[in-house]
């Protein structure tokens, strides 16, 4: 099997939700999906989206699946609402214009909010989307079968013709990244674009990311940023490993501006705490996080450094790498 | 403790009631009228009721199964149509509900067997013999769907059976009508899942087979062999704990399907076949294969007799 | 586990649980059946399909945005389905990132917007009071003969200029913006500068270089050294850019973000320079304490690029000036401290200098020293230099004296100006939040100076407001005759009473100790102002207004409505959607929105890329909307029309002369004739003979065709493009390499980069040179307020878009620091009232870590429909403006678009308490 995967650069991304509305525009903007997000944009420390989904279960504990619950609409994923245009502005009074449910959460309630303490708060973004992963919890919960992993790309799909809507998947998914459409019946997810890859145009939340922070090719393509990213320079970093399914989607983890000392003196210290990219991203990314900063530093005493030119991405159409290999299907 | 009292509690306020009916064995009565659909209407009056007990899934995942222990079941035939109205006891009502996407609705469906002397196995049947299902879903439109086998539930060509549910403070009381593949099925089982215990797929309780009355009210002729019980249940005790089958059947073990309700569930036939050629159908969700046991003819007899007494 | 136990453990109530507990996974299916499975992928590749629909258009989303992004938009049937960035510009450079995918967040839902039910579909008159919410639907012929019998009537008794015909910020784009532009030159209507009326002048780069809006195209970034971002949140407000930033780190950059609130762009710098807010004037002059205290100075650069070496007399603090020197002298010649020959010798370039080079030839500038130079009348003058002057003021302002004030701490601040003395390249940008402040003018004007020391200009970086191109050739498609200018902050200023608020807000007291000047003052130089300007002003009558939100955008809001609006006589809004505005109109007119028409827009300069909408074949018209050149021509139609019953040929309009055969006479306003004029005689008669006009007239965007344009949706500008340096193929561009490498004079009175102004107010209020102001928010409320940008519009627009709120929360809120909520009880999300003594709104608290104690913070333009009793935030805003901006008439400060002020939005100060909830 080959695998397609994702880079997201967390240093680029600058939070402005064009990969979110990309998505939705593409296929979450009618029946029933209205309120999913099959790709968000999160703002961290924070409870995310669905609320609390790190504390929802899920995922595997060595090769038996872990319990998860089930997020809910209104109050962790939030509902899609409507507005009161008709009435707030074709009609007499002062009605304001308000959502016509008042709205609990949403997929990016806690933007830019993060934690610490002024001067030394903090945040970053973290887009979330299916990690097409290696091991996928949902694949195995489905009592119907209905989840498999394609071959040629390791794209995991549900099947919308076999699955009734049990929803062992979401609680199994421990990214909570699988939705169950009331509409239909049926759960869905991000699909990873495979209409569009198999024409060979990148997924929209990539193509459409004007911070260039996201990178596509397959894990085997030598040349190909994953493998580049993930392996060989080894900066980029599933998130939270530890669930066990082995994510397809790696991140760059973020730098940040030094905290301050108390007397506001800048302490050479970043101001995201190691410790909580740690519980995100595993011990690994100490050592991802050193070797951003030694080839910053080769860059800026005028060197050359591959990593540094990789991550710039100097063309946008460089950062897609579709083509299929020889032999492949089509 | 608490779902015989809901049982009982149902029972004291259930609409139109009357005492069981023989085991496995459904009374049919016969309207010249179509059938009703109307859980009130006085027609159901004339069909006979059969309390019904369902036992939890015994594929996995299965889970605990749920909290419906029995439910009421009256069957009318009019004109190639067939009505089925079931009631159970159901503290809550759960009806799907598109604001609520991690809840789960109330539910009941309808098996048929395949017209045939052997019976598939309850659980959505078997490859190549398939179950019909009516199913319904509280605030949901009914489906027909036909399985052959755990996880191949799929929706079958044809009109959808027609339902009304009726729900009062302890209970539903849901009338399925339409037409079914066979015209007089051989058997139907019923299964109903509580949307407050997260009730769908496999967490649900389900019947064994009930046979439909034949004519004389005695069970249909090709079903005969299928019913036919005649080993020494205790003779069968013996063998059970001499050839270790618990060492596997038990839900500690986890390696077989639990049998301690299998008296419950099954049917004497299916018990034989699957001690005779244990391979021939597997119960979804378990990954070693029974051996040949290598018995006796008459020693299969009496361990299906004495796994009949289990559960029952 | 148990059930319960699990339960017992979560936020989660009546939740659903998957599993009773672990258990084995089945099998997955077999290969062989998975191929057969896979049919039903056929689903999404048919949605995919779907949303790429029957037909492809060409679009940018013109609305004032300083994007300009090219997009594909697919439509099919008829109706737009999708938009997706074209991400096709061509890399300029292999070793420059390419400008791929422009777009953002707002962009990429224009397409839900342009069916969104705030969407205005037919013409509707007003049937009850102003903003009392009750229409009539009315057709088209019906409104336009009513509007135009009342402008008609209007001109006749009121004369020309008692009509305003403008065009605001959500139309920028040239097609589309021509159709006002044009309509009101030909009737001689009133116009206010835009930028001016949104308070985005950079008034602060026009002192330095007599140009508002200079600097770099984005990609200049990428090849900076030093980055230093001043106000301004590119991560937040140029979306598409701001890679570049990231990417210039990754090359080894270094970036300070000077912000009071921690954000999106802070969180990507290298260090995040926390002002204190409305303090940047002093973080400004201790940076150049530092440049100056350790001669961070790059003298070459400085001795003949600035007016450092001028020279100034020390009794009376003007410049030395050739009429010191001379009976009947020039006003605009200035002199040096000639080393070479020991004398006062006259600095050529300046306004009034025969020579136009900024070559010094044998001339030795001194820039330190004092000195007495003989005047006309014999008697020595004292003097010394700009540089003097301005080190001296430098000088008073040490890292560590400023840091209670500004909360910066001396270390970063001797840090970034040695990164940027010490950089080859270095840029400064300065966003469009410091000229919110009234100091603002001086923190910019400043970090214009520590690049002027520090030799940045040209390929070495400098200042960056932002670069706009010079498109030329415009001119006779938008203003065939003379329009009448009127600035844009001092006619919202007057016509609002915003004097009022000002008056309520600031005691004489306050303003006297802070500023300098109290109220009365403040009020006579507006009256000077008023006399002595050459922009146009007077209260107009009729108010024909396109895209404009000014009941939004202006302060103390329902009183500005009450003192303007309210008493107009005609108003009539041209929107595409219902917005704060159009809620008081007399008609509203449904326009088209952006993909809905053709047009063209390429003035922008971030990058180099003129973009054209094409909208997609077989569109279906939403409702009865029309183009705004449409609706100008059916206008200049129902006009004439109107003005021939009345027998009304043409009005004469002796405020603009014509000169025929060396014979002046007035412009006449021809009325009759206005279709005719319009359409040039039937060859503009659609939005897209405007833009075919468009790509053939403007010399920058040679030598394409509207062919190609069509073919891609852009083109690329031409090195005409460029008016201070050449617009290289391969290189991004720099503002000023004209003077920097041709000398040519900047567009200044001294011709060099100006640093010291002479002018009466500059010099009472000790702004000479570049100096620190102190913010001037009021004592009276505890909490500074400021609005800066936000990510999910662009200024209103977008901001009622419900995806967009969606991915917010739904409703206005507040941004407050968690202990200064906890100090007022205030929770996460609780609602809350904002108020002073000129206002109140009501909104949500969002508790935010990254926000100051001590203050209130909103990103801007809610609009106030979005509002409790629809009082938007500006309500607690009051009436403030510069009076170093009211300073009319000196060298290069004269009205004109790089001249001319702003509404000052962040001084005001407020408290905030909890309150009921936030919908009425």
């Amino acid at each position: 099997m080959r695998q397609l995967g994702m880079v997201i650069d967390l240093n680029k991304c600058i939070g402005c939700q064009t990969c979110t509305l990309a998505c939705k525009s593409q296929w979450t903007d009618h029946d029933g999906r209205e309120f999913m997000y099959w790709n968000h944009v999160e703002t961290r420390p924070g409870k995310g989206y669905p609320r609390d989904w790190e504390a929802a279960g899920g995922g595997w504990d060595g090769d038996s699946l872990k319990p998860g619950r089930l997020p809910r609409l209104a109050e962790d994923y939030g509902i899609p609402a409507d507005f009161n245009f008709e009435s707030a502005l074709f009609h007499e009074g002062k009605q304001p214009l308000r959502p016509l449910d008042a709205m609990q959460w949403g997929p990016n309630w806690e933007e830019d909010q993060g934690a610490g303490e002024f001067p030394n708060g903090y945040f970053f973004y973290l887009p979330r989307l299916c990690n097409h992963c290696t091991k996928p919890a949902c694949l195995a919960a489905c009592p119907r079968q209905a989840i498999y992993k394609r071959e040629e790309d390791g794209i995991v799909l549900i099947d919308q013709e076999r699955c009734r809507g049990y929803r062992y998947c979401v609680a199994a998914c421990p990214y909570k990244k699988i939705y169950f459409n009331p509409q239909a019946g049926r759960s869905e997810k991000c699909i990873f674009c495979y209409p569009r890859v198999e024409q060979g145009i990148p997924q929209a939340c990539a193509y459409q990311c004007v911070g260039r922070a996201r990178h596509v090719s397959y894990l085997d393509d030598e040349a190909g940023a994953l493998h580049q990213l993930v392996s060989v320079w080894k900066v980029a970093l599933p998130l939270h490993p530890e669930y066990g399914t082995q994510p397809n989607v790696y991140y760059v983890p973020p730098l940040s501006p030094p905290a301050f000392e108390a007397d506001g003196k800048p302490s050479g210290k970043p101001r995201i705490p190691d410790d909580y990219l740690r519980q995100l991203f595993g011990p690994d990314v100490d050592a991802a996080l050193a070797t951003l900063q030694q080839e910053i530093d080769r860059k800026s005493r005028g060197e050359s450094s591959p990593l540094m030119d990789m991550l710039i991405a100097y063309r946008h159409g460089d950062m897609f790498r579709l083509s299929r290999p020889e032999g492949g299907q089509p | 403790m608490r779902r015989t009292l809901a049982w009982l509690l149902f029972l004291l306020v259930a609409p139109v009631w009357a005492t069981p009916g023989p085991d496995r064995l459904i009374q049919v009565g016969q309207t010249s009228a179509p059938p009703p659909l109307d859980p009130g209407d006085p027609a159901w009056t004339s069909a006979p009721a059969a309390t019904v007990r369902l036992y939890p899934q015994i594929t996995a995942p299965g889970g605990p199964g749920g909290s419906v222990l029995m439910l009421e079941a009256r069957v009318l035939r009019s004109g190639g149509r067939l009505a089925i109205r079931l009631a159970w006891p159901d503290a809550g009502e759960d009806v799907a509900d598109a604001r609520a996407t991690h809840r789960f609705a109330d539910a009941a469906a309808v098996e048929f067997a395949p017209a045939g002397d052997t019976l598939p196995y309850v659980g959505m049947g078997e490859p190549g013999r398939p179950v019909q299902v009516w199913l319904w879903r509280a605030g949901q439109p009914p489906e027909r769907l036909s399985a052959q086998g755990f996880g191949s539930l799929a929706g079958q060509a044809g009109a959808p059976p027609e339902a009304q549910a009726r729900r009062s403070a302890t209970g539903w009381t849901l009338v399925l009508r339409g037409k079914t593949d066979a015209p007089v099925p051989a058997a139907i089982a019923f299964a109903a899942w509580d949307g407050a215990e997260d009730g769908r797929a496999g967490r649900k309780r389900l019947s064994a087979w009930q046979a439909l009355a034949g004519p004389g009210g005695t069970i249909p002729a090709a079903l005969r062999e299928e019913a036919r019980l005649g080993g020494d249940p205790a003779r069968g005790e013996r063998l059970y704990t001499e050839r270790g089958c618990v060492a596997c059947h038990a839900p500690s073990a986890g390696l077989g399907p639990d049998l301690a309700q299998a008296g419950g569930i099954h049917w004497p036939g299916y018990l034989r076949r699957s001690i005779r050629e244990p391979a021939a159908f597997r119960v979804p969700g378990y990954t070693s294969i029974m051996p040949k046991l290598g018995l006796q003819r008459l020693e299969i007899e009496d361990l299906a007799a004495y796994l009949m007494t289990r559960g029952q | 586990m148990e059930r319960r136990d699990f339960l017992k453990g979560t936020a989660y109530c009546g939740l659903a649980l998957a599993f009773g507990g672990p258990f084995t996974p089945l099998r997955a299916f077999a290969a062989d059946d998975l191929k057969a499975r896979r049919a039903w992928e056929a689903r999404y590749r048919r949605e995919f399909l779907a949303t790429r629909g029957d037909a492809q258009g060409f679009a940018f989303h013109c609305s004032n945005c300083q994007g300009n992004c090219a997009w594909k938009v697919y439509a099919r049937d008829g109706v737009v389905t999708r938009e997706e960035q074209s991400a096709a510009y061509p890399s300029i450079n292999p070793n420059i990132p390419d400008a791929n995918p422009r777009g953002c967040n707002k962009g990429i839902v224009h397409s839900r917007q342009m069916y969104q039910a705030d969407r205005l579909l037919h013409p509707m008159k007003r049937a009850g009071k102003r903003g009392e919410g009750k229409w009539e639907r009315v057709s088209w012929d019906v409104a336009l003969d009513d509007i135009a019998a009342r402008v008609v009537d209007n001109l006749n008794s009121h004369g020309l200029a008692s009509l305003m015909l403008h065009c605001g910020t959500g139309i920028l784009s040239q097609g589309r913006r021509a159709a006002p532009l044009r309509l009101g030159s030909l009737l001689g209507a009133q116009r206010l500068y835009p930028a001016s009326a949104v308070g985005d002048m950079f008034t602060g780069a026009s002192l330095a270089y007599g140009l508002a809006t200079v600097g770099h195209t984005l990609d200049a970034w990428f090849d900076a050294k030093t980055i230093i971002l001043w106000g301004i949140n590119a991560a937040v407000t140029r979306i598409p850019d701001a890679h570049y930033l990231m990417e210039a780190r990754y090359n080894g950059a270094k970036i300070y973000c000077i912000t009071p609130e921690y954000n999106a762009t802070a969180k990507l710098s290298t260090d995040w320079v926390p002002v204190k807010p409305g303090t940047d004037s002093f973080l400004a002059m201790s940076l150049l304490h530092v440049l100056f205290r350790d001669d961070f100075i790059d003298r070459d650069f400085v001795r003949e690029q600035t007016d450092l070496t001028f020279l100034v007399r020390t009794d009376t603090g003007d410049l030395l000036r050739h009429k010191d020197l001379r009976d009947k002298g020039k006003d605009d010649v200035f002199f040096c401290w000639d080393e070479a020959t020991g004398s006062a010798q006259p600095m050529p370039g300046s306004q009034g200098h025969f020579k136009k080079s900024l070559r010094l030839g044998k001339l030795q500038p001194a820039l330190e020293g004092v000195w007495e130079v003989k005047g006309q009348d014999a008697a020595m003058i004292p003097v010394t230099t700009v540089f003097e002057h301005a080190r001296r003021e430098a000088l008073k302002f040490p890292p560590h004296q400023t840091h209670a004030t500004t909360g910066v701490h001396p270390t970063l601040v001797e840090r970034m100006a040695k990164d940027l003395a010490k950089s080859d390249k270095a840029i400064v940008n300065i966003g469009f939040s410091l000229h919110k402040y009234v100091s603002g003018t001086m923190t910019c004007w400043g970090a214009a100076l520590a690049c002027a020391l520090t030799g940045h200009a040209g390929e070495r970086g400098g200042l960056d407001t932002e670069n706009n191109w010079s498109l030329g050739g415009i001119g006779p498609l938008s203003s065939p005759k003379p329009a009448r200018f009127a600035s844009g902050f001092f006619s919202e200023w007057m016509n609002g009473d915003m004097a009022r608020s000002m008056k309520r807000h600031y005691s004489d007291a306050h303003l006297k100790d802070t500023l300098g000047l109290d109220n009365q003052e403040i009020g006579a130089l507006t009256g000077r102002y008023a006399e002595t300007s050459n922009a146009w002003f007077g209260k107009p009558r009729a108010l024909l207004l396109f895209a404009d939100n000014m009941l939004r955008r202006n302060k103390s809001e329902a009183h500005y409505r009450q003192a303007f609006v309210e008493s107009l006589d005609l108003f009539v809004d041209v929107n595409h959607r219902m917005d704060s505005t159009a809620l008081w109109a007399d008609y509203v007119l449904p326009a088209k929105s952006q993909y809905e028409s053709w047009d063209l827009r390429g003035e922008l300069g971030y990058h180099r890329f003129c973009n054209l909408t094409v909208p997609p074949k077989g569109l279906k018209p939403i409702g009865e909307t029309k183009s705004e050149w449409e609706i100008c021509l059916l206008l200049s139609r129902a006009i004439a029309k109107a003005a021939k019953t009345r027998g009304l040929i043409a009005i004469p309009d002796p405020d603009f002369l014509e000169t025929k055969a060396d014979k002046a006479a007035p412009v006449m306003r021809d009325l009759v004739n206005l279709a005719e004029d319009f359409t040039d005689h039937g060859k503009l008669m659609n939005d897209e003979d405007v833009v075919r006009w468009l790509m053939q007239n403007v010399p920058a965007i040679a030598p394409w065709t509207p062919e190609d344009a069509m073919k891609h949706g852009y083109v690329t500008l031409n090195r005409e493009a460029g008016f201070n340096s050449p617009l290289y193929a391969n290189r991004p561009f720099h503002s000023f390499e004209h003077n920097v490498y041709l000398r040519q004079p900047y567009k200044t009175l001294s011709g060099r980069q100006q640093f010291y102004v002479d002018h009466p107010v500059f010099k009472q209020l000790g702004c000479a040179t570049p100096t620190a102001m102190q913010p001037l928010r009021p004592k009276s409320f505890p909490l500074a307020f400021w609005t800066p940008h936000t990510r999910h519009g662009i200024h209103s627009q977008w901001r009622a878009n419900a995806q967009l709120l969606r991915l917010q929360r739904g409703e206005p809120y507040i941004w407050i620091n968690p202990g200064t909520a906890r100090q007022r009880g205030l929770a996460e999300g609780d609602p809350v009232r904002v108020f002073n003594d000129v206002g109140e709104f009501f909104a949500r608290a969002k508790l935010m870590p990254a926000v100051p104690p001590g203050a209130v913070v909103m990103d801007h333009a809610w609009e106030p429909f979005q509002f409790r009793e629809r009082l938007g935030l500006n309500s607690v805003v009051a009436g403030m403006l510069s009076p170093l901006e009211l300073v009319e008439g000196w060298g290069h400060l004269k009205f004109n678009p790089n001249w001319d002020g702003n509404m000052i939005a962040f001084e005001s100060s407020v408290e905030v308490e909890k309150s009921k909830e936030t919908a009425a």
